[in-house]
C-alpha cells in the first residue's frame, strides 16, 4: 500500500466505499475539520456514479440522469459547479410510445403534460392525471423530499406525526403510503394507458408495484419527470465531490480493498487492507452492503447475533437491468415523431409494451425468474441534450430493460443484445451500424461492485421490511450500529439507493453529533420548512 | 486584472497536469481546462467489457518514476503506486530465443551471452561507464530530459554519458557523429548479435523514435541500449496508468489548482502579439465563457493550438505553412485487446525463462533488415503484411488489473493511420478504413501471437480492437490518432519541435507568442516522463518570478534511484517462471 498510508497516521473517520454516499458523508466531516480517508476497492471512485469514456463515447453505464440533481444539500454546501458540476432539465422529460397511437409525453412543464394527455387520451384522462399529479407534487414537496435528509423514526411515531399534520395532502400522504403502487392508480382512476405510462416511471426502476410501498409512487412520478442530466456523464457529479474532499483535507485511496475492521477494547480503531496495511482510525463509517458491512468485515464472535442475522437474510432486488450502450452515427428518429415531433427531445423513451396488464405481466414473468417476452425499455440518447457526452458528430445511445439475474448471460448476452436493438429499432428505424456495442448483462453489475449482489443496483430490495426505519435493520438505520465506532450510511441504509445522496448526508450529520462536533453547515430550507410543519421532530 | 494566472489548455493530460501542479504550488492562480470529461487523456484505464479486467488504451508502461514531480509534487503521498516485473523488456524469436532488458544489469548480461559473448562483455562496460558516478550520471539525465532541448545541452549531456559509454567499448564517436547516424547504423556498430540488436531497434520504435531516422534513431538507439534496463523506470501504475492521472489531479487540487473537465476551448485569444486568455466551445460545460489570464500554456498539439484554436491570422506565413504540414501520421497503434485465463507461454521460455517475466515486450522482427522493411512499409502507407508487434501483459507486474489468477494483455502493431494497401488488397487510405477492417486485423494479430505463444488462443476470454479512429475520436488533439505529439522525425524533434520558429531560442515551452507557452511533448516527446510539463512549469515560473522553491529540487532520476529497490516487482508472475 501506499508508503503514505502505513506512516502510521490515526485518522478521525475512515469511510469505507467512495459512492456518492462515501463521499458525501466524507466531505462534509472534512468540511467539519475532521482528518478523513475514503478507501475505494475499484481504480476509480463513484460507484454507480460510473462514466466510461471509450473512444470518446460517455457510456454512463449505471446512473444517467438524477432525480435529486439540485435538491441534494452537498449540491449547494460544496459550491459543485464551481468543481465543474452541472445539470440540465430537458423539458420533455419522458415518451411513452406505442406503435400505431399518438404518444403520451410527459413534460417538465405539468400543464403541457396535461394537455398531451388530452390529445392522446382525452379531457377526463387528463382531468385525473392533473389532480394525481398536483397531491404527488404536494406530498413529495412536504414531506418525501425533507424526509430524504434526516435520519428516520420508528413506524409508529411517523404515522403519528403524519396523521397529527394540519395539512390534509400530507394526511392523504399517510393513507397511501402503505398501499400498493398499483392500488393507488387505481384510486386515481386512471386508464389502462395512462396507468401502464405512470407505472413505468417507478417499476422501470425496480420497484415493485405489488409492494406496500405507495409512498415512492409520488416520489418517482414528480421526480423522475423533472430529472436531471449531468453534463458531461454522471461521473461528474463523483468527480466534483472528490475534488471538494481533497480541497477540504480529506483523502482518497483507490484499489484500496478494506478486508477487514479491526477492533481493540470492543471499539473499532481502523481497518485492514487487501494488501495488509493496517489503517488506523477513530471511527469507521461503511457505505457497503449488509454482507460486508457486517459478516465479512467481522469475525463472527465480534458482534451481535441479531445484526448478523439479519445480513445473512438481506434480500436482493428479483429485477435487474441489462442495458446495450451504443456508439451512433446518428440520434435516434422515432417514428411516433410524425405523431408528435416532441418525442426525438425526449430524454427518455418507454417503449416496448403498452396497457397495464402487458406491464404486470411482464414484471411477474421477470420475478418469476423468466426473461420478459415482450422487452420494455427505457431508451436514451444523452448527446441530444449534451455535445459533451459523445465525439463531434456522433451520439450515444443507451437501451435499459429489466431482466432476471439468473440466466447464462455469458452465452445470451450477444443474442439479447440484437433482440433489444430490434426492438428499438421497431420504433426508431435509423438505429443502425452502431460504431460501437456494449451489451452490458447483470453479471456484469455483480461483477463490477461488490456491493450489488445479483445485480441489486439499490443495495437490496425494496420491499417493506427493508425500508424506512427498517433499512437496513431497526438497529443501524439511524446510522449508528452496536458496534462501538462504527457507522453505516450507504444506500442499504435509510432512506436507500438512486442517486439522492441522503445516507451520506444523514450519515454526516449523525457522526457530527455522536464525536460532539460542530457542523461547518446549515439544514436546508427544505428541512427547516418541514420542522416548522411539525413533520420533522 | 485577468481572472488567472494561468490557464492550462488541454490541461487534463498528465503533462498539464504536471505543468498545472508545479505552478499551482508555487503559488500563481492556476486553471486547467480539459475537453474530456476525465483527466488523463492518454493515461486512459477503462473496463469496457467484463468487469475487473482493466485495459489500459494508451500509455501503459510508465516511465513517470523518472519524473522530478515524483518528490516534488508528493505523487506517492497522492496515491501513485508503481510496480515492475524483473524484466523490463523482452523480445521474443520465432527461433525459440529471446533478448532480455533485465531490471538489473546482471540479469541483461546473463541472457545477451547466451546469444553473444562479445555484445554482453559490449554492454557491461557501457553500463559501468555511466554508473561509475551516479551523482553526474543523475546531473546529465536531467539536463538531457528536463531541460529545454538544444543541441547544445544535449551535446553536453551526451559528453558526459554516451561518448564515455562508447569510448569504454573503444567507438570514438563525437556527438556530432553520432547525431548523423540512424538508430540501424549506431546498433550494427556496436552489437553482433541479431536478436541484441532487432531487440534495442525495437525499444527504441516503440519509445516513438524509429531507428530509421537519423539524429532520432541513433539518439534513441544509444539510450535504449544504455537505460532500458538499468534507468529508466519501466513500471505500471498499481490500477492501470489513469492511476497517475488521479495523483497528479489530486495534487493540483491539493496545490489549489481548477480543474475544469468537459471544457473544450475554442480559442486561445492572443491581442497585441500576447496570449491573453480563452473562450470555451458553445458546447463546453461553461457555454462561449471567455477567461482571461497573463499566461496561457498549450498542452495540445501544433495544429489543434496553433490552426484551430489560435488561427492562422495571428501567425507568420511561414510558421502557418509549416504548422500546417507538420507530421502526425508515420506510424500510429492499431490495439488488440484481450482478457486472458493465462499468461502467454512464450516459444522462447526455455532459452531463457526471463522472458516470463517481462511484461512488455516484442514479437516478429527477426533480422535488421526484416525491421528495416517494416518501416518502409509505414512510410509508404501500408500496413505490413507480417505481424511485428508490441506485447503487453500488464498484470504481470499488477495483478490488480484483472480478477483473480486471471490476466490481461494487448498488443499494438505499428500501422499508418489512412492505410492503402494491405497484403494485396486496396485500401480506401482514410480513417474509415479502420471500422470495416479491424476485427479481421484483430484475427489476425492473434494468429501472430499464437505463434509465438502457442496456446495463447485457448486462453482468450473476450478481446477487442482499439484503433487510431478511436484514439482520435477520444482526443481530437491526437490528429489520426497520433499518439506522441506528432511524429519523431528529425524535422520535429529537439529544439525544432513542434516546427522551427515557434519555439524561442534557448526555451524548451515559451513561444514567439508572448505569454504563450506549450507543454505537448516538447521534449523527446510526451509520454509520461512528464518531462513536457516539468520543462514548461519551470520556464512559467521563472517568468513570473517564483521557481525559486525549496520544495522545487529534485532531479530527474533522483527519486527513482533512492527508491527503486522497494519498487514491487513481479506480483503476477507465477511462481514456476521465479526461479
Amino acid at each position: 500500500m501506499s508508503v503514505w498510508l502505513q506512516e502510521g497516521k490515526v485518522y478521525d473517520a475512515i469511510v469505507i466505499g467512495a459512492g456518492i454516499n462515501g463521499l458525501t458523508c466524507a466531505a462534509y466531516l472534512a468540511k467539519a475539520g475532521l482528518k478523513v480517508v475514503v478507501l475505494e476497492s475499484r481504480h476509480e471512485a463513484g460507484g454507480a456514479l460510473v462514466t466510461e469514456e471509450f473512444s470518446g463515447f460517455k457510456f454512463n453505464l449505471h446512473a444517467t440522469y438524477h432525480m435529486m440533481a439540485e435538491y441534494m444539500p452537498l449540491y449547494h454546501d460544496f459550491n459543485l459547479k464551481s468543481y465543474g458540476l452541472r445539470y440540465v432539465f430537458p423539458e420533455v422529460q419522458t415518451a411513452f410510445l406505442y406503435k400505431k397511437e399518438k404518444p403520451l409525453v410527459f413534460y417538465r412543464d405539468p400543464k403541457k403534460t396535461i394537455e398531451c394527455f388530452k390529445a392522446v387520451l382525452g379531457e377526463g384522462e387528463a382531468k385525473k392525471f392533473e389532480r394525481m399529479y398536483e397531491e404527488f407534487k404536494q406530498m413529495t414537496e412536504k414531506v418525501l423530499i425533507p424526509l430524504t435528509y434526516v435520519p428516520p423514526v420508528p413506524p409508529v411515531d411517523m404515522v403519528q406525526l403524519l396523521q397529527d399534520s394540519k395539512d390534509p395532502m400530507v394526511r392523504k400522504f399517510n393513507e397511501i403510503s402503505e398501499m400498493r403502487p398499483i392500488d393507488i392508480l387505481e384510486e386515481y382512476g386512471l386508464s389502462s394507458r395512462a396507468k401502464a405510462a405512470v407505472l413505468s416511471l417507478m417499476t422501470l426502476w425496480g420497484v415493485s408495484p405489488f409492494e406496500a410501498l405507495g409512498y415512492l409512487l409520488p416520489l418517482y412520478v414528480v421526480r423522475m419527470t423533472d430529472a436531471g442530466l449531468c453534463l458531461g456523464g454522471s461521473h461528474r457529479l463523483s468527480s466534483a465531490l472528490c475534488k471538494a474532499l481533497i480541497k477540504e483535507g480529506g483523502e482518497i485511496y483507490e484499489k484500496a480493498e478494506v478486508v477487514k475492521v479491526s477492533m481493540s477494547g470492543g471499539r473499532v480503531d481502523g481497518v485492514h487492507l487487501e494488501d495488509g496495511t493496517l489503517v488506523k482510525g477513530n471511527c469507521i463509517i461503511s457505505t457497503l452492503d449488509p454482507k460486508q458491512s457486517f459478516l465479512d468485515f467481522f469475525e463472527g464472535g465480534q458482534i451481535d447475533n441479531v445484526l448478523q442475522e439479519n445480513a445473512k437474510n438481506w434480500k436482493w432486488e428479483e429485477r435487474t437491468f441489462f442495458t446495450v450502450h451504443l456508439g451512433l452515427k446518428q440520434a435516434p428518429e422515432y417514428t411516433s415523431a410524425q405523431k408528435n415531433p416532441d418525442v426525438n427531445r425526449a430524454l427518455s423513451c418507454i417503449l416496448g409494451i403498452e396497457e397495464i396488464d402487458e406491464l404486470l405481466e411482464n414484471i411477474e414473468r421477470i420475478e418469476g425468474g423468466a426473461l420478459p417476452e415482450k422487452i420494455e425499455a427505457r431508451a436514451t440518447c444523452t448527446t441530444v441534450f449534451d455535445r459533451l457526452q459523445g465525439p463531434i458528430g456522433y451520439h450515444t445511445g443507451r437501451f435499459e430493460t429489466t431482466v432476471p439475474f439468473d440466466m447464462d448471460w455469458e452465452s445470451l448476452k450477444d443474442g439479447f443484445a440484437d433482440k433489444c436493438l430490434e426492438t428499438w429499432r421497431a420504433y426508431a428505424p435509423n438505429i443502425v451500424d452502431p460504431v460501437h456495442t456494449y451489451a452490458y448483462p447483470p453479471t456484469y453489475i455483480e461483477k463490477k461492485f461488490k456491493t450489488m449482489v445479483r445485480g441489486s443496483f439499490k443495495h437490496g430490495s425494496y420491499e417493506p421490511l427493508q425500508m424506512g426505519y427498517f433499512r437496513p435493520n431497526d438497529l443501524c438505520s439511524q446510522v449508528r450500529t452496536p458496534i462501538d465506532g462504527y457507522f453505516v450510511c450507504g444506500s442499504s441504509v435509510y432512506p436507500g439507493g438512486m442517486i439522492l445522496a441522503g445516507p451520506g448526508y444523514i450519515g454526516a450529520n449523525v457522526v457530527c453529533e455522536e464525536l460532539g462536533v460542530k457542523k461547518a453547515w446549515e439544514e436546508p430550507a427544505i428541512i427547516k420548512e418541514a420542522r416548522k410543519s411539525g413533520i420533522i421532530e | 486584472m485577468p481572472d488567472y494566472d494561468v490557464i492550462v489548455v488541454g490541461g487534463g493530460g498528465v503533462n498539464g497536469l504536471t505543468c498545472a501542479s508545479y505552478l499551482g504550488k508555487a503559488g500563481l492562480k492556476v486553471l486547467a481546462l480539459e475537453r474530456r470529461g476525465q483527466c488523463g487523456t492518454h493515461c486512459d484505464t477503462l473496463e469496457p467489457g467484463i468487469p475487473g479486467f482493466l485495459h489500459n488504451l494508451h500509455a501503459t508502461w510508465i516511465v513517470a518514476g523518472n519524473s522530478s514531480a515524483m518528490a516534488d509534487l508528493e505523487l506517492e503521498k497522492h496515491g501513485l503506486e508503481l510496480r515492475t516485473t524483473n524484466y523490463a523488456y523482452a523480445k521474443t524469436f520465432l527461433d525459440k530465443k529471446n533478448a532480455l532488458l533485465g531490471y538489473f544489469t546482471d540479469d541483461t548480461i546473463a541472457n545477451w551471452a547466451k546469444l553473444s559473448k562479445k555484445d554482453a562483455e559490449t554492454f557491461e562496460k557501457m553500463v559501468n561507464a555511466v554508473f561509475k558516478d551516479i551523482p553526474s550520471a543523475i546531473e546529465a539525465f536531467h539536463e538531457m530530459s528536463e531541460r529545454p532541448p538544444s543541441y547544445a545541452s544535449t551535446k553536453k549531456a551526451s559528453d558526459a554519458l554516451l561518448s564515455n559509454a562508447l569510448g569504454s567499448v573503444g567507438v570514438h564517436l563525437g556527438f556530432s557523429e553520432i547525431w548523423q547516424m540512424n538508430g540501424f547504423e549506431l546498433l550494427n556498430l556496436l552489437f553482433e548479435s541479431e536478436h541484441v540488436k532487432t531487440m534495442l531497434a525495437s525499444l527504441a520504435w516503440i519509445a516513438g523514435f524509429p531507428p530509421i531516422h537519423r539524429a532520432v534513431g541513433s539518439f534513441a538507439g544509444a539510450v535504449s541500449a544504455l537505460f532500458g534496463g538499468p534507468l529508466v523506470a519501466i513500471t505500471q501504475v498499481k490500477g492501470g496508468s489513469h492511476g497517475l492521472a488521479h495523483a497528479l489531479v489530486k495534487s493540483c487540487v491539493a496545490n489549489g489548482v481548477e480543474i475544469r473537465t468537459c471544457c473544450p476551448v475554442k480559442k486561445i485569444l492572443v491581442e497585441d502579439g500576447k496570449a491573453v486568455g480563452v473562450e470555451l466551445e458553445d458546447y463546453a460545460l461553461f457555454p462561449s465563457e471567455k477567461i482571461t489570464a497573463k499566461a496561457v500554456v498549450s498542452n495540445c498539439t501544433a495544429v489543434p493550438t496553433f490552426i484551430h484554436m489560435i488561427g492562422e491570422n495571428h501567425l507568420p506565413e511561414e510558421i502557418a505553412e509549416r504548422i500546417k504540414t507538420f507530421v502526425y501520421d508515420e506510424q500510429v497503434l492499431f490495439g488488440a485487446h484481450y482478457a486472458i485465463k493465462e499468461p502467454p507461454v512464450w516459444t522462447s521460455a526455455d532459452f531463457d525463462p526471463g522472458v516470463q517475466r517481462a511484461f512488455m515486450g516484442y514479437m516478429g522482427g527477426e533480422t535488421m533488415e526484416e525491421m528495416e522493411g517494416y518501416a518502409a512499409s509505414l512510410v509508404s502507407g501500408r500496413i505490413h503484411d507480417k505481424v511485428i508487434a508490441n506485447w503487453f501483459v500488464p498484470t504481470l507486474a499488477d495483478p490488480t488489473q484483472a480478477p483473480d489468477g486471471c490476466h490481461t494483455m494487448f498488443v499494438w502493431f505499428d500501422v499508418p493511420p489512412c492505410p492503402g494497401s494491405w497484403k494485396n488488397r486496396r485500401l480506401e487510405g482514410n480513417l474509415e478504413v479502420w471500422h470495416k477492417i479491424k476485427y479481421e486485423m484483430m484475427d489476425e494479430i492473434t494468429e501472430g501471437i499464437e505463434q509465438f505463444a502457442p496456446g495463447f488462443k485457448k486462453s482468450i476470454i473476450e478481446r477487442f480492437p482499439y484503433t487510431c479512429a478511436d484514439v482520435f475520436r477520444n482526443n481530437p488533439s491526437a490528429i489520426k490518432g497520433c499518439w506522441d505529439g506528432g511524429s519523431a522525425i528529425p524535422d520535429q524533434f529537439f529544439a525544432n519541435r513542434p516546427v522551427p520558429g515557434v519555439i524561442k531560442p534557448l526555451s524548451g515551452s515559451r513561444t514567439f507568442i508572448d505569454n504563450l507557452y506549450l507543454s505537448n511533448s516538447i521534449h523527446l516527446h510526451g509520454n509520461s516522463s512528464l518531462s513536457s510539463g516539468y520543462i514548461c512549469a519551470s520556464e512559467v515560473a521563472e517568468d513570473f518570478g517564483v521557481r525559486n522553491k525549496d520544495w522545487w529540487k529534485s532531479r530527474a532520476g533522483e527519486w527513482y534511484v533512492e527508491n527503486l529497490y522497494r519498487i514491487p516487482k513481479d506480483l503476477g508472475v507465477k511462481d514456476q517462471w521465479k526461479g
